[in-house]
């Protein structure tokens, strides 16, 4: 494959940069009765077409739409408005996608202009925009294969809106060539068709299932509109279109076995799955003699390309267009007999391979089909690259906003089978796929319990495990999110079964009990709202579960928000099968009074404020006294009071600020260089630092900072700009170039290990953050162009560093997960200290007087000198869980 | 031609309470700190003050003002970081101008007492017909003459910030300094 990013020069500087691509689902409002807004979808560079839907389901997760619907069944693209008027698109109001996409002037000349033309009476836009979704809504089951579509020999003149009635054509006989079956033979189409089992490649190009049968064959199946101008056959003007396009696919056959920066040819649409008779196969035949027929007369023609035969005939930008089209209509003048047979015997063949359109441009692939006379709908191949799409659209990274998203379309015959499930009541009887989408049938025979209809109160408070089993059993509602999801709008999202698998080792859950509305519309988590409700009500039990300090905390929240309830109170099957499992899981670890109730780090920290020395002042602390010692963040309270009343007196403001103490108190390990020339600031930012047990190393100019960084080990590089020797740009600069040069942050492993001793030296490129003395913009452009992710205007204000840290650490945490986890990276001296595992967190202080070498300024900075401390609680899985959580916040 | 004016406040207490608080965990951070600021300071103005008698040389001059506004920005003492940055901004000429001592001390609280200092009369600047083309100031004799005058300041305003600093601490920084 060839170089996977042709739009991206400088993928380290960008990669700071949040690439999202914006979709709206194409779908009707008053049908689905949901809000249908645009989304952003951040993806990466090598994520493809089919991985953006992995996310969009993701994404969505909870509503309804991705029940309805499964990766197979949607396509993303987006309608093009096809006009012979520059001005018609700018009054287009209907469609304002349109303007926004540079592959209007690719496509505004193509052929169908022509059509246009001739048709003289177009339908207004807006009936274009919503005709070619419901026509298309059926349910073929052509068990008998007599459509007339697939009938070999001239075409049948049908109205435009017979065809499109007739485009699902499946011709599933069993003498049928399984291998001709398409990539997208899982559409439902083809699943209510027969009871073939039909092999399902939801990102295989059906471009390689072609080249098995035949190279010439493919180009067969771009004979365009066939099926819907059928008429054209009979207009002399129109054989000329056909003939072009025959001529050029038999030009250049080789041009299309190129993968990726060539044309391609696809064929299909989701919509439109597809399969081949025998007696087509007999088409297939001449098809392949036509096209070497035809060879000979176009040998002049050769500077065509197919790309801009079809789509950039009359572009004047295209760099591919010598072709005009009066060299084509005298190359047909001269050829006009013999290329009258191929159209004949290709464009009935088109009918039957492909009902849709297909328009192939490079460099990207996808399909075009017509939805109306000037209405295509494009649609992307699901192995083509976001970022190169992303790019031929938008060109910039950032230019796409919200007004004009790329649209995510489903299959429309799966909501109509929805809906005839829905009136005919036979769901059970259905097909799998049905099935599925039967969950806005009302109640289910099948799971009595959904019945039961959620008591809307404010909070729940359980004060014993009788309570808190009937909650748990007598609700299905109860979505079960782990700490690291807790937000609707996380992107690692695992299914809540799953979830439960995974944490199966974990012997207890503390259940976290939630107002209504503990989520606001965009899903965010209303962290005031939630303060409020906890401070006002203190008899809300508090408890911590844990042992041998394992404790990720899982959190099962019960939540009920107004828009919420409509899912909720849907059955669903995978929802069920939580609960159930949660039930199992329950049975199996009896739950013990004082291990159910509410932990929310604001609490935690109100509560160390106000007991010092522990002193449960509160009656709903009684209870958990006995339990403290095991809690390992909790016993850290006890065993070391002057550590508690600095995290307090921290806490404190954030606590007013309304932010939660639990990304004051956890940062991620990470090893963090300073990088500062002046010995005060050194201290500060170290001594920040260590308050956070964060190992950091220090340099005093740029040099040191890339000698420090080139021994390894370092996530975070915390870059004064001016320094002496070497300037913080020009050690930032160095860094990247040497991280270029070994390898580093590129993905493939091959390369990193074959040149980087990989014990040394991070996998992730280190983050830089920029300290700009200064708050002029140009510092900060010019920092952000030496290759720093980001910076911090000094004086640095120890809430923004912190932020910071945990932003970038728990990136880097992530990014680099394996030597994260197991401490490789950490700092030598921190990770033998690590190594005696306590349960309780001991602050044990090592003074290792770690004298920081800055003194040609200062006499007397040797007299602070910089105590190493190592200060470790357990950092288990806890923290990891947090890690999330702090994410998903920040 | 000021960018804007000198703050009121000799010590921005939000920010020296960040760093105050980090006592908790390192008893007399802060104080030491302060200790070590000082002693940095007077060697970035006895520096300063030899770079304008003897090299006359601006860069430097720009970079040790810059040097102690770092720290005096860490630490909240804005007044002083603000004279450096002019001390700063004067050796790379973006700014032709210092504002006389009466109207920097103008804004501070009618309280503080204002330390007594070697030369409290202004400098008086040359003459404008002096000053004719900066560009021809083949010495640099503006700027110099600008950046003694805001070292001049400098040290006044360190006076001060210190004076707070010991009031807070209730020790006389200035003697632990000395002492050590």
């Amino acid at each position: 494959m060839s170089n996977p990013l042709p739009g991206m020069k400088n993928p380290l500087l960008n990669s700071a940069l949040l690439r999202k691509i914006w979709l709206q689902l194409d779908i009707d409002d008053d049908h689905n009765g949901i809000i249908n807004e645009p989304f952003s979808i951040e993806f990466n560079d090598y994520d493809t077409i089919d991985d953006l839907k992995t996310k969009i389901f993701l994404k969505l997760n909870s509503a309804r739409w991705t029940k309805v619907h499964d990766n197979p069944s949607i396509a993303i693209g987006h309608y093009e408005n096809i006009q012979q008027e520059e001005s018609s698109f700018a009054s287009s109001k209907t469609s304002p996608d349109d303007k926004d996409y540079p592959i209007n002037n690719i496509i505004k000349n193509g052929p169908e202009h022509e059509h246009d033309r001739e048709n003289g009476n177009e339908k207004p836009q807006e009936l274009e925009l919503q005709i070619p979704i419901t026509n298309k809504t059926h349910i073929i089951n052509s068990n008998s294969g007599k459509s007339p579509l697939y009938q070999p020999g001239p075409i049948r003149c049908s109205p435009l809106l017979s065809a499109h009635d007739e485009l699902p054509t499946h011709i599933n006989n069993n003498n049928n060539d399984i291998s001709l079956q398409r990539a997208k033979s899982s559409s439902p189409h083809i699943l209510s068709s027969g009871n073939l089992q039909i092999p399902r490649f939801n990102s295989a190009s059906p471009y390689t299932l072609h080249k098995k049968i035949n190279n010439k064959f493919r180009h067969s199946t771009r004979r365009h509109k066939s099926h819907c101008y059928p008429q054209h056959n009979h207009n002399p003007y129109n054989h000329h279109n056909y003939y072009q396009r025959s001529n050029y696919n038999s030009l250049q056959p080789h041009s299309y076995s190129y993968s990726y920066s060539h044309s391609h040819i696809r064929s299909g649409t989701f919509s439109h799955p597809y399969s081949y008779s025998p007696t087509n196969n007999t088409n297939l035949h001449q098809v392949q003699n036509s096209n070497f027929r035809t060879i000979p007369f176009n040998n002049n023609s050769n500077r065509v390309t197919p790309t801009s035969s079809s789509i950039n005939e009359n572009n004047d930008n295209s760099n591919e267009n010598n072709f005009t089209a009066k060299d084509a209509d005298k190359d047909i003048d001269d050829d006009k007999t013999e290329t009258r047979t191929t159209i004949n015997v290709t464009s009935s063949d088109t009918s039957i391979l492909n009902p849709c359109n297909v328009i192939c441009h490079s460099p990207l692939n996808y399909t075009i089909e017509l939805m109306d006379n000037s209405i295509y709908r494009i649609i992307f191949e699901p192995d083509e690259l976001v970022t190169n799409i992303y790019h031929e659209l938008f060109q910039s990274l950032g230019a796409q906003t919200s007004r004009n998203p790329l649209l995510v379309f489903s299959s429309p015959a799966l909501q109509e089978q929805a809906e005839e499930a829905l009136n005919s009541s036979v769901g059970g009887n259905l097909h799998d796929n049905i099935e599925q989408q039967q969950i806005h049938v009302d109640v289910p025979e099948e799971q009595p319990q959904v019945k039961q209809q959620p008591t809307v109160t404010d909070y729940e408070l359980i004060t014993n495990e009788e309570q808190l089993r009937r909650v748990s059993e007598g609700r299905t509602y109860n979505e079960t999110v782990s700490n690291n999801n807790n937000s609707n709008n996380n992107d690692a999202i695992t299914p809540n079964g799953n979830d439960h698998d995974r944490n199966m080792d974990m012997p207890k859950q503390a259940i976290l009990l939630l107002p209504k509305n503990y989520y606001n519309e965009d899903g965010t988590f209303k962290e005031e709202q939630l303060k409020r409700s906890i401070l006002n009500d203190s008899g809300i039990d508090i408890n911590i579960s844990d042992k041998e300090g394992q404790s990720e905390l899982q959190l099962p929240l019960q939540y009920k928000s107004n828009h919420m309830i409509e899912t909720e109170s849907q059955p669903e099957t995978d929802l069920t099968n939580t609960s159930q499992q949660q039930q199992q899981q329950k049975q199996q670890h009896p739950l013990i009074e004082q291990e159910i109730g509410l932990l929310h780090p604001m609490l935690e920290n109100e509560w160390r404020k106000n007991n010092i020395p522990f002193s449960p002042m509160s009656p709903s602390l009684k209870v958990q006294t006995p339990n403290l010692s095991s809690f390992p963040s909790i016993s850290m309270v006890t065993t070391n009071p002057t550590f508690t009343y600095s995290i307090s007196s921290i806490s404190h403001d954030t606590l007013l600020s309304g932010i939660t103490t639990t990304s004051e108190k956890v940062f991620p390990k990470i090893n963090v260089l300073i990088v500062e020339d002046n010995v005060i600031n050194q201290a500060i930012l170290g001594s920040f630092l260590r308050k956070h047990k964060i190992s950091y190393k220090v340099a005093k100019n740029g040099k040191e900072a890339v000698d420090i960084w080139k021994e390894g080990g370092l996530h975070l590089i915390f870059m004064d700009l001016q320094l002496p020797v070497l300037s913080g740009i020009e050690a930032a600069r160095q860094i990247r170039d040497f991280e270029k040069e070994k390898g580093i942050g590129i993905q493939e492993n091959n390369l990193k290990q074959k040149i980087i001793p990989a014990s040394n030296i991070n996998q992730a490129p280190v983050i830089i953050v920029a300290l700009t003395a200064s708050n002029s913009l140009d510092d900060k452009r010019k920092a952000l162009l030496s290759g720093c992710n980001d910076y911090l205007t000094k004086p640095v204000n120890l809430h923004w560093l912190s932020k910071k840290i945990t932003e970038w650490g728990c990136m880097q945490a992530l990014i680099d997960f394996d030597s994260w986890k197991q401490g490789t990276s950490v700092d030598k001296t921190t990770a033998t200290a690590t190594t005696t595992t306590t349960a309780t967190a001991t602050a044990t202080q090592t003074n290792n007087s770690k004298k920081l070498n800055d003194g040609e300024r200062s006499k007397s900075s040797n007299k602070i000198h910089h105590r190493h401390r190592h200060r470790h609680c357990h950092r288990s899985r806890h923290q990891l869980s947090i890690l999330g959580l702090m994410i998903d916040r920040s | 031609m000021m960018p804007h004016s000198i703050p009121q406040d000799i010590i921005n207490w939000t920010i020296l309470n960040e760093i105050i608080s980090m006592d908790d965990d390192d008893p007399d951070f802060s104080k030491q700190l302060i200790i070590q600021y000082i002693d940095q300071a007077e060697t970035v103005f006895n520096q300063i003050e030899e770079h304008l008698q003897s090299t006359k040389d601006l860069t430097q001059l720009d970079s040790l003002g810059h040097f102690l506004k770092g720290s005096s920005a860490a630490l909240g003492l804005q007044r002083i970081a603000w004279v450096c940055e002019r001390i700063q901004n004067l050796g790379r000429k973006l700014e032709d101008n210092f504002p006389n001592q009466k109207d920097l001390l103008k804004g501070l609280p009618k309280d503080t007492i204002i330390p007594e200092c070697d030369d409290n009369q202004d400098i008086t600047l040359p003459n404008d017909d002096e000053l004719v083309d900066k560009n021809n100031d083949k010495d640099n004799k503006l700027y110099i003459l600008l950046i003694t005058k805001a070292l001049r300041q400098a040290r006044l305003e360190f006076k001060l910030a210190i004076n707070d600093l010991s009031k807070y601490y209730k020790t006389d920084l200035f003697a632990s300094t000395t002492s050590s």
